[in-house]
C-alpha cells in the first residue's frame, strides 16, 4: 500500500472512531440538508451555536434553516438583525422558498431617520446612548415570545456598543447565557475580519461553523462541538434555490465497519460465457473492481456488459460518467447490440452523466450515497477515475476514493473503476495513479501487435476471493456484441512490451 | 429628573442629537437647562437674565466665532467646559485653554465621568483648573 493509502486508511479509522460516539439522545435540526450529519445529529438545546464567514458565505441563509425548521414544528423562533432589515431579510427569503410567516423579528437595524434626521451623534459613546434601549427591547421580545430558537445576526455588530473589549466579552457572554436559560438554542453569526477578530466569540461559544467561499467551491467545516463529537474536515456546501445543501465528507458507514456486508455470496456474471469463465463466475458482490486498459480498448463496454447483465437480473445499476455523453453512450451500446434503453426506462439501469467541473467530490459521493440509500442500488460504475479525479479539483484521489469504495463495501455494494492508461503499448502497468491497492479484483485489457495486425485482449491479475483464469482471451467488440475468444495459452511476453505466439 | 431649583447649564451644541442626548443626561441628573445650536442662541442666552451655573460648549462645527463668546464668558467668570472631538483636539485644546476654559473634554464623553466633573464644578466652581480628560 502506497503512502496515501495508509493515510487514508487511518483517517477513516479516526472518522469511524468520532461517528461510534456521535449519537446523542436530544438533538435540534439545523435544517440544513447534509449539516445533521457532520453534527452527530443537530444542534444540543440551549446552545449557542457560531456561524462565521465572510459577507455572502450563507450564514443568513443557515440561519434562516434553522428557524424555519423550528416553526416546522410549532416552536417560537425568533430572528433578531441587527444589520439587514426585516423587510428585506423577509424579501430574499421568499424568494429562496423559506416561509418566515411564523418567524418573529426584531429589526435593531439603523432606521432610515437615521440618515435623514441626521440622528448621528459623538457626545457619549455608542455604548452609553444605544445599548440601554437595545437591551430592553430584546428582553422584552424574550419575555413575550418565550423563543425556542434564535437566530441573531451579527452579534459582532455588538461590538460597537461597548466601550472595551473586556466589557464586550462580558456583555456578549451574559447575553447567550441569558438566551440560554429562558430555554433558546442560539445561532449567531460573526463578521470577522483580521482588524476586527472573534476570537472571543470562538471561546464562548458552544459549536463552531466556519463556512468559506472560493472561486471553485463553498466549503463548511466545523471546528467545535462541545458535548459533542462531530465529523472532521471541509465539506463542500452550495447555496440554491432551495437554500443551503451540504454534501459531507464521506465516511464509510461505521455500523458495517469491521462486519461482513450483507451479500448474498453470489457472483455477478456479465452474461458471456467466455468472460464469466475468465472471473470463474463473474465478479464478487461487494467487491472493487478495476478495469483498465489504454483508451479505445473497451473497457466502458466491458462494465456496461456487466451493468446490463445486473440490470437485467432486476439487480439496480447506475453508471456515473464523466466523459461521455448519455446519447453518445446509448447509440454506441446499440450499434454493438448493447441494448440498455429498456433498462433505462424500467429503472434497473441508471446512467448520470457528471460535469466534473460543476460538480465537487462530496457531492458526487452524496449522489451515490442516495442512490444506494434510496434507490438500492447494488452495482455502482464510475467511468472514469480521470474524471473523479478532476471534479476532486487538486485533493487526494485516492483517499476520496478510499473512503467511496469502503463505504459502497460496507453496502454490499459492488463497484467497478474504470481506469485508463496513459500507454498505449510498453510495460504493463496497472494504474499510473496508485489506486489498484483498492482494487479485490483487477480486470486489465491490452493492445496487442499480433502477426502485423491490432488485436485486443483481456485478462484477469488479481481476484481476492476465488480463483480465476490464468491466461487471456482475446476480446473483439463487433455489431453482435462482446466476443470473448479461447484462452490464449499460446501467448507469451504479455507483461512486457513484447507479446508474441508460439 | 428635571429640578425646579437645580443648577442651569447652558448647552451649546451645533448637532440637534448631541444636545438632545445632553438635554436629556442633565435632566436626568436634576440641572436644568438653557440650549443654544447657534452662535445667535448662543448669545441671546448670555444675555438673558439669568444665572448660568456652568457652560457645556461643544465647539465642533462652529465657526471661529465660538472663541469670542468663550471670552466673554471668561470675563464674566461663567465657568465652562469645552468639549471638541479628537480629531480637532489639538487645535481647540489650545484655544481652549488660551480662552479659560474649566476643562477641554474630547469626545465621545463617559456618562460618568461627565457627572462627576459637573458635580465638582457646580460645587467648587470658584476652584480654577484646567484638565484633560478623553474617551
Amino acid at each position: 500500500m502506497n503512502e496515501s493509502g495508509k493515510v487514508a486508511k487511518m483517517n477513516t479509522k479516526v472518522a469511524n472512531v468520532i461517528e461510534k460516539d456521535a449519537i446523542l439522545p436530544e438533538r435540534i435540526s439545523t435544517g440544513v440538508s447534509g449539516l445533521e450529519e457532520i453534527l452527530g445529529g443537530g444542534f444540543i438545546p440551549q446552545g449557542a451555536y457560531l456561524v462565521r464567514g465572510a459577507p455572502g458565505s450563507g450564514k443568513t441563509m443557515l440561519g434562516l434553516h434553522f428557524l424555519t425548521a423550528g416553526t416546522q414544528k410549532g416552536e417560537q423562533c425568533l430572528f433578531i438583525t441587527l444589520g439587514e432589515t426585516e423587510q428585506q431579510i423577509r424579501k430574499n427569503a421568499a424568494s429562496l422558498g423559506f416561509d418566515l410567516q411564523g418567524v418573529s423579528f426584531l429589526d435593531l437595524s439603523p432606521s432610515p431617520e437615521f440618515f435623514t434626521e441626521d440622528q448621528s451623534y459623538d457626545i457619549f459613546h455608542p455604548a452609553e446612548v444605544e445599548r440601554e434601549p437595545i437591551t430592553r427591547k430584546i428582553i422584552e421580545q424574550v419575555v413575550a415570545i418565550r423563543p425556542r430558537r434564535v437566530f441573531l445576526d451579527a452579534l459582532t455588530q455588538f461590538r460597537y456598543l461597548s466601550t472595551d473589549q473586556l466589557e464586550f466579552h462580558k456583555q456578549a457572554f451574559s447575553f447567550l447565557r441569558y438566551l440560554r436559560e429562558s430555554g433558546a438554542t442560539v445561532v449567531f453569526s460573526s463578521d470577522s475580519s483580521p482588524e476586527a477578530p472573534d476570537d472571543d466569540l470562538q471561546f464562548m461559544s458552544d459549536g463552531i461553523i466556519q463556512l468559506e467561499c472560493s472561486d471553485m467551491e463553498r466549503r463548511l467545516f466545523v471546528t467545535k462541538m462541545r458535548g459533542s463529537s462531530f465529523r472532521m474536515g471541509h465539506h463542500t456546501f452550495r447555496l440554491t434555490a432551495r437554500g443551503m445543501e451540504v454534501s459531507p465528507i464521506l465516511v464509510p458507514d461505521s455500523l458495517h465497519e469491521g462486519k461482513a456486508p450483507v451479500v448474498s455470496g453470489e457472483m455477478i456474471a456479465s452474461d458471456i460465457p467466455e468472460l464469466d469463465a475468465l472471473l470463474h463466475g463473474g465478479l464478487d458482490q461487494g467487491s472493487t473492481t478495476v478495469l483498465t486498459g489504454p483508451s479505445g480498448v473497451g473497457k466502458t463496454t466491458v462494465g456496461v456488459q456487466f451493468m446490463r447483465a445486473s440490470a437485467s437480473r432486476q439487480e439496480r445499476a447506475a453508471l456515473y460518467i464523466f466523459e461521455e455523453g448519455l446519447e453518445s453512450l446509448l447509440r454506441r451500446c446499440e450499434a454493438i447490440n448493447l441494448p440498455i434503453r429498456p433498462l433505462i426506462d424500467n429503472g434497473w439501469l441508471k446512467i448520470v452523466p457528471i460535469e466534473p467541473l460543476s460538480f465537487t467530490a462530496d457531492e458526487f459521493s452524496s449522489l451515490i450515497c442516495r442512490d444506494v440509500e434510496e434507490s438500492n442500488v447494488r452495482l455502482v460504475m464510475i467511468d472514469s477515475v480521470a474524471g473523479y479525479n478532476m471534479s476532486l479539483r487538486g485533493k487526494d484521489l485516492v483517499s476520496h476514493l478510499h473512503a467511496l469504495t469502503r463505504y459502497l463495501k460496507s453496502k454490499g455494494v459492488s463497484t467497478i473503476l474504470v481506469n485508463e492508461l496513459e500507454a498505449l503499448s510498453g510495460d504493463f502497468h496497472i494504474s499510473e495513479i496508485g489506486i489498484s491497492y483498492l482494487a479485490d479484483d483487477i480486470i486489465f485489457l491490452r493492445y496487442l501487435e499480433l502477426n502485423g495486425e491490432l488485436r485486443k485482449a483481456m485478462g484477469v491479475i488479481k481476484k481476492r476471493v476465488g480463483d480465476f483464469e490464468k491466461t487471456l482471451r482475446e476480446l473483439e467488440i463487433t455489431p453482435d456484441g462482446l466476443k470473448l475468444g479461447a484462452p490464449m495459452t499460446r501467448l507469451r511476453g504479455l507483461l512486457s512490451s513484447r507479446a508474441q505466439l508460439i | 429628573m428635571v429640578s425646579e431649583d437645580g443648577p442651569l447649564i447652558l448647552a451649546v451644541n451645533h448637532n440637534r442629537r448631541n444636545l438632545d442626548l445632553l438635554k436629556q443626561f442633565l435632566s436626568e441628573d436634576g440641572y436644568r437647562i438653557v440650549a443654544a445650536s447657534s452662535l445667535k442662541e448662543l448669545g441671546e442666552a448670555l444675555n438673558a437674565e439669568q444665572h448660568i451655573e456652568l457652560a457645556l460648549v461643544d465647539v465642533s462645527g462652529f465657526d471661529p466665532g465660538i472663541w469670542r463668546h468663550c471670552e466673554h464668558m471668561r470675563i464674566r467668570q461663567l465657568p465652562y467646559l469645552v468639549l471638541v472631538s479628537s480629531k480637532e483636539a489639538a487645535g481647540s485644546l489650545h484655544q481652549g485653554c488660551c480662552h479659560g476654559a474649566r476643562y477641554v473634554l474630547v469626545k465621545p464623553m463617559r456618562k460618568k465621568e461627565l457627572r462627576l466633573i459637573l458635580n465638582g464644578c457646580c460645587r467648587h466652581h470658584d476652584e480654577p483648573d484646567s484638565t484633560i480628560t478623553g474617551p
